[in-house]
């Protein structure tokens, strides 16, 4: 700790920069909830004493630098195919514990045949989604989850359901899945939500060394850049647009 | 040596398996050999054929236009292989369902080997009664490896069966036999 | 010297991968190579290894990324139309320097096409690996033995030059049964190679298995590395077969089932007082140059025998550098060729 003030030259830690993280700057926008999501899984990568056994399986995005930032192994997955990577190496190494990090792009558009089926087959792993409402990396198309009358680059006058259809409800599609034991929708957008989605996260890291089934919490979170908005009318408007279409809760428990 | 063998027949008439069968047989008795199964696209009842190439040396090429020995299960496969017998081959036909048939210089030895079978009992043991009227005829194999093949062909729920099989092709080598005394 | 015993085609691939140490496989139904996949689901689990049916091939090569990732030995399989969905996690594989065996029985094409014997597959193995600046090497057996003998050493090669390795049969291949002597079985080798991720780290570096180098000179020294593997496969991995006449005045080059057909008709042709040469590469990538650039001093001709519309021609051209000329037998969609036509076309073009 450097010195700041004459007399204070020990200070106690309040806060460091946690474990499961590397030093390497992230490259988020300012207000991208990108980083407060990596912030929690590295909380609980630590809390839970995992660092050492985890791969981190980056997929294609705005997170596609995540193996540089989790400090752990990792893999960088072709765009929608982390949840079949994830299944490779939990498969032939069990006693690895492994989460995909995936946007709402690679998860919901492309991937969407792998989470499912990953989730069908029960495979104990965990999943990050990080539901934005839009393409973030190839700035600002429509995602699957998209809110109706939205404007984005390939929805100029907003979402309409006639032409794209109507927003892609992730948790409640899997939620009739049977092999998934743990399932939960959180946000972050202030101290309360931050708290409850990492509470969400480190249960469904512990789902996967229980060995209980397949895990995914999905985080809804903001994209200042393409949604034109400052960080703090993105908070705002996932409270007063997002939440609205994305109720928040726990969809699976598997010993709740 | 090289013998090309070809079997055709239609779907549950055990082609495929005499088929297998014979390559056992090749095999087990220090020849090389290469056997070809192939299936028109039903499920059920459509045409399966079997090329059985027996060799001394490499086999070669696994498909072949024409055969030096054929054995047709059915009409249908006597109405399209027929072709392929070259023209000292031989033909040896189930008769039961093709009746007669003539083919040019070649030799052919009917055999009405569904009959035969549902004599003893089971029409199923057809392919054995071409099988053991073939190898008598021809004289390439010692008919004595029927039943180390059956035994290796044969799923081991079956193996109760070889009697009953290792008859049907002494009745086909019989039936030979008896033709050639005639 | 272990017996010999009868098995198809399928089923030798799957016992030379299980023989060698795979332990993994995931795959998706296609004719006509279900065989392997339905042999790897009974026979896995007897040794400790794991079969999962995928969703797709997209899945099915993901799969195989990301247990390729742990260092094990993994394999999947496939035919024509689903090696095309593979290409893209080839060229991660590729990109990010995993090994691991693809094996393609060829089906008749392009779409759907049919299930008869084809060898249209040549170019999406040889210059395949999808996207970027990649191939596969490629190994060509004629037999259910070399089918199984391949498989068995192609998990080695993966392994040495760190890039797929594809096993190119066909549907006719795929199904044939012949005698094989089956190897061995060894133990899976250990993962303890220095990029492998997963296990118990016990304080060791961490590691990253990726393709991403938004630098460009980093790039392109990734690139460098792998032509590099590339060039020292031309060095070592190179393999072909001779049959036929010592004093030709014909070759036929083929690979793989339209050898098998090429070494009866250049039998047949004996017999007719013509004296001709096959030339099979069993190395498709990398592509045995020598023997054909030898003999394109020596012949009036070479014909390319192939189940495509002349693909492996074009590899025999640039060997042949405009020595003699070349020309195709061919047919395509699933037609087969046999000895017969084969000597009546040779015989036209000598
Ligand atoms: C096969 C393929 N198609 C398209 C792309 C281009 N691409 C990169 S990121 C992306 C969308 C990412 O959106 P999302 O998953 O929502 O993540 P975000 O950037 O919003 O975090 C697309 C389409 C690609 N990399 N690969
Ligand atoms: S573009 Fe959007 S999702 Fe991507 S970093 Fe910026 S704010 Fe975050």
């Amino acid at each position: 700790m450097s010195e700041t003030r004459a007399g204070h030259t020990e200070a106690e830690a309040l806060y460091h920069r946690p474990a499961g993280l590397t030093d390497v700057q992230m490259r988020y926008c300012p207000g991208c909830t990108h980083g407060t999501a990596h912030k929690l899984i590295a909380e609980v990568l630590e809390e839970l004493d995992i660092i050492e056994r985890t791969v981190a399986v980056a997929t294609v995005g705005c997170s596609v630098y995540a193996y540089e930032y989790f400090n752990t192994d990792a893999v960088q997955a072709a765009h929608g195919r982390g949840p079949a990577v994830a299944t490779g190496i939990k498969r032939a190494s069990p006693e690895t514990i492994v989460f995909t990090y995936q946007g709402d792009g690679d998860l919901a558009a492309i991937g969407l045949s792998e989470v499912i089926h990953s989730a069908q087959r029960g495979e104990k792993m965990t999943v990050m989604f990080i539901n934005n409402a839009v393409f973030g990396m190839t700035r600002g198309q429509m995602a699957p989850t998209t809110l109706v009358g939205q404007k984005t680059t390939t929805t100029p006058l907003g979402r309409d359901p006639e032409m794209s259809g109507m927003p892609m409800m992730i948790c409640e599609m899997l939620s009739t899945n049977p092999g998934v034991a743990y399932l939960a929708r959180e946000t972050m957008i202030d101290p309360k939500t931050v708290r409850s989605a990492k509470r969400s996260i480190r249960k469904a890291f512990q789902t996967q060394i229980d060995g209980a089934g397949f895990s995914l919490v999905e985080l809804i979170s903001t994209c200042p850049a393409w949604w034109h908005k400052t960080p703090l009318e993105a908070m705002q408007w996932v409270r007063d647009e997002m939440l609205v279409q994305y109720p928040l809760g726990v969809f699976v428990d598997y010993d709740g | 040596m090289r013998e090309r063998v070809f079997l055709a027949g239609i779907g549950g008439q055990g082609v495929d398996s005499a088929g297998s069968i014979l390559a056992h047989m090749v095999l087990q008795q220090g020849f090389d050999v290469c056997n070809v199964s192939q299936f028109s696209p039903e499920v059920r009842g459509g045409w399966v054929s079997a090329t059985v190439i027996i060799a001394d040396g490499e086999v070669g090429s696994p498909i072949v236009g024409s055969a030096d020995s054929l054995l047709l299960f059915s009409g249908r496969s006597v109405a399209h292989e027929l072709h392929r017998a070259v023209p000292d081959g031989l033909i040896v036909v189930n008769s039961s369902l093709t009746g007669r048939v003539a083919a040019g210089q070649t030799r052919v030895i009917d055999v009405p080997a569904t009959a035969i079978a549902a004599e003893l009992g089971n029409e199923q043991v057809m392919n054995m009664v071409m099988l053991g009227a073939y190898v008598e005829v021809r004289g390439v194999l010692d008919p004595a490896g029927f039943g180390e093949a059956l035994e290796a062909v044969l799923p081991a729920r079956h193996h109760g069966h070889i009697p009953l099989n290792l008859k049907a092709v002494a009745l086909g080598a019989q039936h030979v036999e008896q033709r050639r005394a005639q | 010297m272990t017996q010999r015993v009868m098995m198809t085609g399928n089923n030798a691939v799957a016992e030379g991968a299980i023989a060698s140490g795979c332990r993994y496989f995931c795959g998706y139904p296609i004719t006509p190579q279900n065989d392997i996949p339905k042999y790897m689901a009974e026979h896995l689990p007897e040794v400790g290894g794991v079969f999962v049916q995928a969703e797709s091939e997209l899945a099915s090569i993901n799969m195989v990324y990301g247990a390729a990732a742990t260092g094990a030995y993994v394999m999947t399989s496939s035919s024509s139309p689903g090696i095309s969905l593979m290409q893209e996690g080839l060229s991660y594989m590729l990109g990010s320097e995993l090994p691991c065996v693809v094996v393609n029985m060829v089906r008749g094409g392009p779409g759907l096409g049919n299930i008869g014997p084809a060898q249209s597959d040549y170019w999406l193995a040889t210059r395949g690996a999808g996207h970027g600046d990649g191939r596969c090497l490629t190994f060509a057996p004629d037999s259910v033995q070399e089918l199984h003998d391949w498989t068995f050493e192609a998990f080695g090669i993966a392994q040495k030059y760190r890039a797929p390795v594809m096993i190119l049969g066909d549907a006719l291949l795929a199904g044939m049964s012949e005698p094989v002597r089956l190897r061995e079985h060894r133990e899976p080798p250990p993962r303890d190679q220095e990029w492998a991720v997963g296990g118990l780290r016990e304080g060791r570096q961490r590691r990253i298995v990726n393709s991403l180098w938004t630098d460009v000179e980093v790039m392109e020294e990734l690139n460098q590395r792998i032509a590099a593997r590339f060039s020292q496969a031309r060095e070592n991995e190179v393999r072909w077969e001779e049959y036929g006449a010592d004093d030709a005045e014909i070759v036929l080059a083929a690979y793989g089932i339209s050898a098998r057909v090429c070494k009866t008709a250049i039998d047949d042709l004996a017999e007719d007082g013509i004296k001709a040469r096959l030339i099979r590469p069993i190395s498709l990538f990398p592509f045995p140059v020598e023997p054909f650039r030898e003999w394109s001093e020596r012949v009036s001709r070479i014909i390319s025998v192939e189940l495509s519309m002349g693909q492996l021609i074009e590899d025999v051209r640039l060997a042949v550098e405009g020595r003699c000329p070349v020309d195709l037998v061919g047919h395509s969609g699933g037609v087969m060729l046999t000895p017969d036509e084969v000597v009546c076309r040779t015989k036209e073009l000598l």
